[in-house]
């Protein structure tokens, strides 16, 4: 009985996106512009571990000339391909995946052009039968992460940006 | 002294006009045109495990490459489309493929199970590091993808 008890708390569903989306806010006095990336790979378990991984390059800027700045110059993709974050649901206590919405805090590792800092993020769950749709919102600053504005971009491009998570979540499924 | 001033302000007007055209050049939607390399997911997924990552990624992250894979789920949508393609490797892998909106059209011709090629811009490989990943599968992403007949 007890070996059950054990195997039973160990166990925990994952859930990885089937779509989601990760989208970047810069605003300042002068300039406000966004991009987007629809390809973050998003997983989190049922006792609340999450994380998510984008490939820098696939965000999508409205101006060429923009994108390949973003990707040359700022994000270095070709040496940092990837940002990545990794963490734990640390509000409610003890979270438990169940039906209905959460509001939830996250915490954990967020790495960015080769750098890696804690943050936390506040965000929804909300669980139907097989589906959980999340939400979460969190600044960082570039800085943090040895992304160096120059002085002539300080007035169009923040120091501070605002991300957006969205993402569909499923069971994960094994390839037969 | 007045046609030296001309053909500087000819000039000026030329540099003006060529930069705006760059700076409001909108981003490509799709890697069309000539592919840089031709190469299953199997040999781009293996030169990534093996390869230092530097040298991989200046190789091919944002290069067009042609490649080809059985469609393993389609999503069609108004903002994104997305191909998921089962290379058939020993690896657990997962290969991502999206697509511009102009490009429903042609995936709306296709169904699971198919075999497709693409084009594509190559974004990059991420190879989980830690035993406790929950994103425990190589993830291959492309996007700005065409299907190549």
């Amino acid at each position: 009985m007890a070996s059950i008890f054990f195997i039973g708390a160990a166990f925990s569903q994952v859930y990885t996106s089937s779509e989601g989306s990760i989208r970047f806010v810069s605003k300042t006095d002068f300039e406000e512009f966004e991009a987007v990336n629809h390809q973050p790979s998003v997983a989190m378990s049922s006792n609340g571990k999450v994380q998510f991984r984008v490939p820098v390059n696939s965000f999508e800027f409205e101006k060429k000339l923009m994108q390949t700045h973003f990707q040359e110059n700022y994000m270095e993709s070709s040496k940092f391909p990837n940002a990545e974050f990794k963490g734990t649901i640390i509000e409610p206590d003890n979270f438990k995946l169940k039906d209905g919405k959460q509001e939830v805090k996250v915490k954990g590792i967020m790495e960015i052009h080769g750098v890696v800092k804690e943050i936390e993020a506040t965000g929804t769950i909300k669980k139907t039968k097989n589906e959980v749709i999340m939400f979460g919102n969190f600044d960082i600053l570039l800085s943090d992460y040895k992304i160096n504005i120059p002085k002539n971009n300080i007035n169009q491009i923040s120091n501070t940006i605002t991300i957006h998570l969205e993402a569909k979540l499923e069971p994960k499924k094994s390839k037969n | 002294m007045k046609k030296v001033g001309l053909i500087i302000l000819i000039i000026v007007a030329i540099a003006i006009v060529t930069g705006l055209f760059l700076w409001f050049q909108p981003t490509s939607k799709v890697a069309d045109g000539e592919a840089d390399f031709q190469i299953s997911i199997e040999a781009l997924v293996n030169e990534g495990i093996e390869t230092d990552d530097s040298l991989f990624n200046d190789k091919y992250v944002d290069k067009v490459i042609q490649f080809s894979g059985d469609v393993y789920s389609l999503n069609i949508g108004d903002s994104q489309s997305e191909i998921q393609l089962d290379p058939n490797t020993d690896e657990t892998v997962i290969v991502r493929a999206s697509f511009d909106p102009s490009q429903n059209s042609d995936l709306k011709k296709i169904t699971e199970g198919d075999s497709v090629k693409c084009q594509c811009k190559f974004n990059g490989i991420s190879i989980p590091r830690d035993p406790d990943d929950l994103l425990s599968e190589i993830i291959v992403t492309f996007s700005r993808c065409t299907i190549k007949k």
